[in-house]
């Protein structure tokens, strides 16, 4: 390719990505995409006025628990975010059957094991469709908890809450220690794959 | 429309078949990319998903630009290729492209992430299914190939890049 040839190539290239990303921010502008959840109502307000239920037992870690060996470790928790709840909040909606959880994970972690009665709905539910399980929540003002591997950084999670909030549900939260804290914590846990 | 353009235009029967070969490339590349587009652009949100997933702390202004100006390149350089229109800088951009799909698979298998897929297409896959992993290297490096010859040999036929180049012969 002689040099003028490729000076012409080049600014083709230019021109054809410049192009592809003027018709991308046009796109963006029709049609608006999340990239975090908006904030739900405070969590205080949501239990309050409900039984606390039973202390957590002795050294019960409702803050980020340490991940399973081998997992990556999870960001501490200095920049929490609105929607994340800690382990004993998401036991006080639990044990007064005010929340349906959702598991975010892939169904093979939820397979292994599981909140005790939460719903194994991962992102990949959603593509161009209503997941078959959310019809078990058909209450738009449920309150929903989703949890992952656990961290401040758990994007399944959070994914799954904009997929939510995009269907109207209103209050969702997500368990800031994820499903380790849960299990590290003693809490109810099942195994099996989801039915 | 059959006739090469440019100085690389094929000679005999080798040529021609050379040609051939080309236009062949042009469109399975351009027709995986229009599929590759349409999958992403018909449903932003998860696109959106996909590339938060890669945990490649973005701002947010930029994850969103990047999950609508990603397929829509695609699509005008999978539309180029198909029709023949600057066909050898469409053939760039798509490697371009490929190169820094690759480089982000292969940070996504080096750190680990629990991805379900790569987003590439959609949910689904072309020859590789399944989290990111060195099938999807080779799938990207089999498109790269491609997308090199095109844009390294500059013989196309069936192409409307050949008009333009006659068009503008006959003027001069």
């Amino acid at each position: 390719m002689p040099p003028s040839n490729a000076g012409k190539q080049a600014l083709r290239v230019v021109v054809l990505i410049a192009l592809g990303t003027g018709a991308g921010i046009a796109d963006s502008a029709m049609r608006p995409v999340k990239v975090t959840p908006d904030a739900p109502p405070p969590i205080e307000e949501v239990i309050a006025g409900h039984g606390a239920g039973q202390p957590l037992p002795t050294g019960a870690n409702p803050v980020p628990a340490r991940p399973p060996q081998g997992a990556p470790q999870a960001k501490p928790a200095e920049t929490a975010k609105p929607y994340m709840i800690t382990v004993e909040q998401a036991r006080k909606l639990f044990e007064t059957d005010q929340a349906d959880f959702i598991d975010a994970r892939p169904e093979t972690e939820y397979a292994e094991g599981h909140i005790r009665g939460a719903l194994s709905i991962p992102i990949e539910a959603f593509a161009g469709q209503i997941p078959e399980r959310l019809k078990l929540i058909p209450d738009r003002a449920r309150v929903i908890i989703v949890y992952c591997s656990g961290g401040n950084d758990c994007k399944a999670a959070e994914d799954v809450m904009i997929e939510l909030q995009a269907l109207k549900y209103s209050k969702i939260y997500v368990i800031q220690a994820g499903f380790p804290g849960w299990k590290e914590a003693g809490l109810p846990v099942d195994q099996g794959s989801p039915p | 429309m059959t006739e090469p353009a440019g100085p690389g235009a094929p000679a005999g029967s080798g040529g021609v078949a050379m040609a051939l070969v080309g236009l062949a490339l042009r469109l399975v590349l351009g027709g995986i990319f229009a599929w590759a587009a349409y999958l992403k652009i018909s449903d932003p949100q998860q696109f959106t998903h996909a590339i938060k997933a890669f945990d490649t702390d973005l701002p947010d202004r930029l994850i969103i630009w990047s999950t609508f100006a990603v397929p829509w390149t695609e699509m005008l350089c999978a539309a180029a290729l198909i029709v023949g229109v600057w066909t050898r800088a469409a053939a760039t951009t798509v490697a371009l492209m490929l190169v820094l799909f690759t480089g982000l698979v292969i940070s996504a298998i080096l750190r680990h992430l629990n991805l379900e897929h790569c987003g590439c297409f959609g949910r689904q896959g072309l020859l590789c299914h399944g989290p990111p992993g060195w099938c999807h290297v080779g799938e990207n490096g089999l498109m790269l190939a491609m997308a090199l010859v095109i844009a390294l040999t500059g013989r196309q036929v069936v192409a409307a890049d050949c008009l333009l180049e006659r068009r503008a012969r006959g003027r001069a």
